[in-house]
């Protein structure tokens, strides 16, 4: 059975437009058969009682995975980097950056993950303005973005002007 | 002992593109969005993140959809794009390669998506390991407000859960795993909304 809906709308609807600051975001590259161990890393994280906000994970080259991780805090960042280093003592290959404090804003939107250009919609105009986006992840119905502290309210403004709730 | 979670939930066949800009005035990855959505095609994964001055983006779409993006890819850039598509590769150049330069394309990729994942990092990184332990490559992975998203091969699908059976605990009236349903866009050349007009069906 088929059927055919078609929905049309003036500007793009959301359930909300949240913000979110001192925030730090880990970015680890490593080999990409070390994927087991870094998944290791990760889990030894939860140790801390610490809850992640975003995380992403891409194939930057044929041999190297890149993992990003929005964490909240910049108060434990010795703490978090300490447990990450340690990961990369033994291995050539591998580097950590980290970026804080940070700000991250994320929206959810009806059927976003079977509608065209949401993904257009929320990233366009963050070049447009100059703005960096950090790291950023639209699956399921949700639209994350994280952006520097001091350009948050330009990039809610932004998005204020492409989304209405 | 095993994570309670709600479901998993697999993906129809998908086509994933990775870009690596290193500029910020690269704006390739940019017109290609903006050249999908024109052609109502409809990304279910997208990320983005920043290494260094290096901007790496990863997206996938319908396996159906393929054969337009080819064109999309193949179609030689504005001016306005020329300009901003430039790499010290030399792609976007006048004359020179077209936007399909730009872009690491992996075929038969499946999305297994995993929920809810209560920001858990404990779950994240059991999920990580013992995929990896399994052999299943993780070609990509994002998180939205309450699942996992893990893009790997298109066949290693059922092979994963079986891994991750070991670390997980699903409901016993988990709904099937392959979608019931599928939503493509249409084309409406047509179709001109008014002002009042919400709905139409």
């Amino acid at each position: 059975m088929e059927t055919i809906a078609v929905y049309w709308e003036p500007k793009i609807r959301i359930y909300g437009l949240t913000r979110q600051v001192g925030l730090s975001l880990y970015s680890v590259l490593f080999p990409a058969g070390r994927l087991a161990y870094w998944g290791g890393r990760i889990r030894d994280l939860a140790a801390n009682g610490r809850d992640f906000e975003l995380v992403n994970l891409q194939t930057v080259s044929a041999e190297t995975l890149q993992f990003c991780l929005l964490l909240a805090g910049v108060d434990n960042e010795t703490l978090v980097r300490r447990l990450l280093e340690d990961g990369l003592a033994h291995e050539d290959a591998t580097s950590l950056q980290t970026i804080a404090p940070v700000a991250l804003i994320y929206l959810h939107g009806p059927h976003f993950q079977d509608r065209y250009g949401i993904a257009e919609a929320a990233l366009s105009p963050m070049q447009k303005a100059d703005i960096p986006v950090l790291a950023a992840g639209c699956s399921g119905t949700s639209v994350y973005i994280v952006v520097p502290e001091d350009r948050l309210d330009v990039a809610a403004t932004c998005l204020a002007e492409t989304f209405v709730i | 002992m095993k994570i309670g979670i709600g479901g998993i939930r697999f993906s129809p066949e998908l086509v994933q593109y990775a870009h690596h800009a290193v500029s910020p005035a690269d704006r390739s990855l940019t017109d290609l969005l903006r050249r999908l959505a024109e052609h109502r095609i409809n990304l279910s994964f997208a990320c983005t993140s920043v290494v260094g001055e290096t901007v790496h983006s990863t997206f996938c779409l319908a396996a159906g959809d393929f054969a337009a993006v080819e064109m999309l890819l193949d179609a030689v850039p504005s001016q306005d794009e020329h300009a901003s598509c430039r790499s010290p590769a030399g792609a976007g150049d006048p004359g020179g390669p077209s936007l399909r330069a730009r872009f690491e394309i992996t075929h038969r990729v499946g999305t297994l998506t995993i929920f809810p994942h209560r920001r858990s990092l404990l779950l994240l990184g059991h999920v990580v390991e013992t995929l990896a332990q399994a052999g299943i490559a993780i070609h990509s992975m994002c998180t939205s407000i309450s699942a996992l998203a893990i893009n790997i091969d298109y066949l290693q699908l059922d092979r994963a859960v079986e891994a991750l059976d070991k670390i997980v605990e699903l409901p016993e009236n988990h709904a099937p795993y392959r979608p019931e349903l599928c939503i493509r866009q249409i084309a409406l050349p047509s179709f001109r909304p008014n002002s009042d007009m919400q709905w139409k069906q």
